[in-house]
């Protein structure tokens, strides 16, 4: 009986998977059929939903323009929680990526990408994503978000590690006018913005914005420090944010102009390092910035060019008080961060060849400046020690990448990138992948590839006075995706990965030292379906379960075996207004101190208009609606005087945003 | 009836299943077979001659039909061997025979057409433009059809088979 009943599951199966390519003819054949025969075939309409423009040898995730609004998302970050495998840490400072074994809390920053526009984005000095209100893009200026998941070694060099979040930008086009926006937000949040975008009958397009976010945050209370002497654990009026925006696009024939410019200033509310007071000010702030020049031109036929010019700003200043400087009268500690870069790409795209796509580039970066300064002031302000480190970086990188099709079925995608670093050995960084699509509906893709991450500004900076200095670390992975397109309405997204790292930065006991000898291992699986119909209802649910092991070979911390993701989007009141419902699983995970933190599951409501009403459209979001109380892991190993741990931080119960629109 | 009781029933109902599934003309994917159609309008059309050596099909910010018609490379059109171009700007747009515009480049119509003037390109397009292309397709019910606008074709010099037109939904002609 046993057998017979999964024969039968089986046969169902094989029949479900046959029975639906089968509706999807070779068009190879339909050539030879009448033009009027053809006229009467039914056609399966094109998906709503989005698909993966890019012949990329992964399993690309997309987030859409449509999304960003039917979810409320603010925030990258809160996109990133609404992808299949991925997770976001908050520390009250920023919030960090995590997902496929990488997320780990001495991982934050340096091992993803963030494209903007096709620009790498993350600063030089820590090569940091910013995916909070530190980030460069306000989201109503956001077309779509794609996760290409794997690594990107071979296209992109150094830093793409676990993959690639590539942005694309919105049009002047697609606000063509004037919109002002009004947003308020739980805790004293409030953001104005104005954005202008137009296209010109003579083809130039524009798109100009700026916006402003205020917070005054809340009194948080951090059980770590619930004594007499440190306010009973309440950081009173520690939590302010502010962020101003401003982005700026130009295009016309062919050439693009585009900048954007961030800064964000935030109170730190937890304490963040031993030697400090709690509840005293800790105060951080990020600019991040840039301008490019890209200029795309068909040159033959066969030959299309892409020449683009990057320049890249950063500056970090910190200022925080500490707890006990009766020693040296050294009261406030001050950084002054700096990073400026420049870098050159020239691009070629030949179809010289039948069935070949060559992409061939070679990329200039000069990290002209990559300075540290700390300051160490007394209680009056006089400078009493002061320490600076400085670093320059200049990198020449030249890639290849063939995109063969073999026939109908089989495309071969080989790629390798080349990358010298003058204080490195050159890299390679080899990609290669196999694509096979059986039938229209269905595609396999087989990859291997191999990345690695250049040390970083401020890992060379870590290092100084240890024996060891800061090495590049490695990745291999493998990966074999499935996509099957059931019907216009629903689609499936399988892929099962393993990411092996390498040459890790270790402490050793016996030597005192560090030495780049870690390796770790990563295995995994993600399933999705989405689905979007006729009646305007989109869904998305997605499973993934991770088995990441750290250096040491337990379990690494802050990595949940299993994260589930469900997005539910439906048009009410006649398609005058839609909701839209997501719910996050997140699994138990290790701290810092090898505590288990129980899962949660959270669920987000929001209610936005379909259309215009006079130019007027609104949103309104509740995040946490269940208030659910849940605890993210902490980057604290220590523990303050009063003994008691501090390796998870209590994250935000039910909050409320508002959004006005108005275009005129 | 229960299947788990008799799976042999369940397989002869499956395989039923799949026999009528065969006879009917199944339905094709969209994007496939507005490539198809593009290939068949380029059949029935006569260009002047010239000396290119490829028949040049250009898709401009319409990848997914650009994707669906990578299928037709290797295939000849007037004895020429098809290229499939996916262009990305309007520098080229003149070396194409047949120019394929997608939703978000028909903003660009007007310039599309000042450039073009009266070179011998047919354009397409799958967005409802009738009087800036030479010819449209548009979903009805479940199929598609084409309107063709005969000025268009004619200022580029382009001559449509009468077979051809006798296929399209409308034809708009030139007024006399």
């Amino acid at each position: 009986m046993g057998f017979s009943r999964y024969l039968l599951g089986v046969l169902a199966l094989v029949s479900l998977l046959r029975g639906i390519p089968a509706q999807g003819a070779e068009p190879g054949d339909l050539t030879e059929e009448p033009f009027s025969q053809l006229l009467q075939r039914e056609v399966l309409s094109a998906s709503k939903m989005a698909r993966q423009i890019s012949d990329s040898p992964s399993a690309v995730a997309i987030v859409t323009a449509e999304d960003i609004r039917a979810y409320g998302y603010r925030t990258l970050a809160d996109v990133i929680n609404g992808i299949r495998g991925l997770y976001t840490t908050f520390d009250r400072r920023y919030q960090y990526m995590g997902g496929r074994g990488f997320g780990g809390t001495d991982d934050y920053a340096g091992r993803i990408m963030l494209l903007i526009d096709g620009y790498a984005t993350q600063d030089n000095l820590f090569n940091q994503v910013y995916l909070d209100e530190s980030g460069l893009l306000d989201l109503e200026l956001v077309e779509r978000v794609e996760y290409v998941p794997g690594t990107g070694s071979a296209t992109y060099g150094s830093n793409a590690l676990l993959g690639i979040i590539n942005v694309v930008t919105r049009q002047g086009r697609d606000f063509n006018g004037l919109q002002l926006s009004g947003e308020a937000a739980s805790h004293g949040g409030w953001k104005r913005r104005v954005t202008y975008g137009k296209h010109f009958d003579n083809g130039a397009e524009v798109l100009l914005s700026a916006s402003a976010l205020d917070s005054d945050g809340q009194d948080l209370h951090f059980p770590a420090y619930d004594t007499p002497a440190t306010n009973h654990g309440l950081a009173e009026g520690m939590d302010r944010e502010r962020s101003r925006r401003l982005f700026g696009k130009l295009s016309q024939d062919g050439w693009t102009i585009e900048g954007a410019y961030a800064d964000r200033r935030k109170g730190v509310p937890t304490n963040p390092s031993p030697l400090t007071a709690f509840n005293t000010p800790f105060k951080i702030q990020d600019e991040n910035a840039f301008v490019s020049v890209r200029h795309e031109a068909d040159l033959s036929l066969q030959l299309q060019s892409a020449s683009s010019l990057f320049v890249g700003y950063y500056a970090y200043r910190n200022l925080r008080q500490y707890a006990d400087y009766s020693e040296d009268n050294e009261k406030y500690g001050q950084r002054d961060f700096d990073g400026r870069w420049w870098s050159f790409d020239q691009k070629f795209v030949g179809t010289w060849f039948a069935g070949h796509t060559l992409v061939s580039g070679l990329e200039l970066r000069r990290d002209f400046l990559q300075k540290f300064r700390w300051r160490y002031l007394s209680p009056t302000g006089e400078v009493l020690w002061r320490h600076d480190e400085s670093f320059d970086r200049s990198t020449t990188s030249l890639y290849l990448t063939d995109e063969l099709r073999l026939n109908d079925r089989w495309t071969l995608n080989l790629g390798a990138r080349w990358d010298a670093a003058d204080d490195l050995d050159a890299n390679w960084s080899p990609r290669l992948a196999l694509i096979y699509q059986p039938d229209a509906q269905t595609t396999w893709k087989a990859s291997y590839s191999e990345a690695f991450k250049m040390p970083n500004a401020y890992d060379r900076s870590s290092y100084i006075g240890y024996g060891a200095s800061a090495a590049p670390e490695y990745v291999a992975a493998s990966e074999l995706t499935m996509q099957h397109q059931f019907s216009a309405q629903l689609r499936f997204t399988g892929s099962v990965y393993n990411y092996r790292r390498s040459d890790q930065m270790v402490f050793r006991e016996a030597l005192d030292d560090y030495l780049a000898a870690g390796s770790s291992r990563t295995s995994g699986i993600e399933l999705e379906l989405e689905g979007a119909w006729n009646n305007g209802l989109r869904t998305r649910g997605s499973l993934a379960w991770q088995q990441a092991r750290a250096v040491d070979g337990g379990q690494l911390a802050n990595s949940p075996k299993v994260l589930g993701k469900l997005n539910l989007s439906v048009p009410l009141l006649a398609h005058g207004l839609r909701g839209g419902l997501e719910a996050q699983y997140v699994g138990p995970r290790q701290t810092l101190e090898n505590r288990r933190l129980g899962a949660y599951a959270l669920a987000n409501l929001t209610l936005s208009s379909e259309r215009k009403w006079y130019g007027l459209s609104a949103s309104f979001s509740v995040r946490n609606l269940f208030d659910r109380d849940y605890e993210a892991v902490s980057p604290f190993d220590w523990r303050p005087d009063s003994g008691i741990r501090q390796d998870s931080l209590r994250m935000d119960g039910r909050t409320y945003w508002f959004q006005l629109n108005y275009d005129l | 009836m229960t299947f788990e009781r008799n799976p042999l029933r369940y397989l002869a109902f499956l395989l039923l299943g799949h026999l009528s599934f065969g006879l009917r003309a199944e339905p094709v994917p969209e994007q496939d077979m507005k490539a198809i159609y593009t290939y068949n309008f380029a059949l029935y059309t006569q260009w002047p001659e010239s000396d290119r050596t490829h028949f040049n099909i250009c898709t401009l910010n319409q990848d997914e039909v650009g994707l669906a018609m990578r299928k037709l490379e290797g295939k000849r059109i007037h004895g020429h061997p098809v290229a499939v171009v996916r262009l990305s700007s309007l520098d080229r747009i003149s070396d194409c025979q047949i120019l394929f515009i997608g939703d978000r480049a028909t903003v660009n119509l007007p310039r599309i057409n000042n450039l073009l003037g009266s070179e011998a390109v047919l354009t397409v397009s799958d967005t409802p433009v009738q009087n800036s292309v030479g010819i449209v397709i548009v979903p009805d019910g479940k199929r598609l059809v084409f309107d063709v606008n005969l000025e268009r074709c004619r200022q580029a010099g382009l001559k449509l088979s009468s077979s051809l037109l006798k296929l399209a939904r409308t034809v708009v002609a030139p007024p006399n």
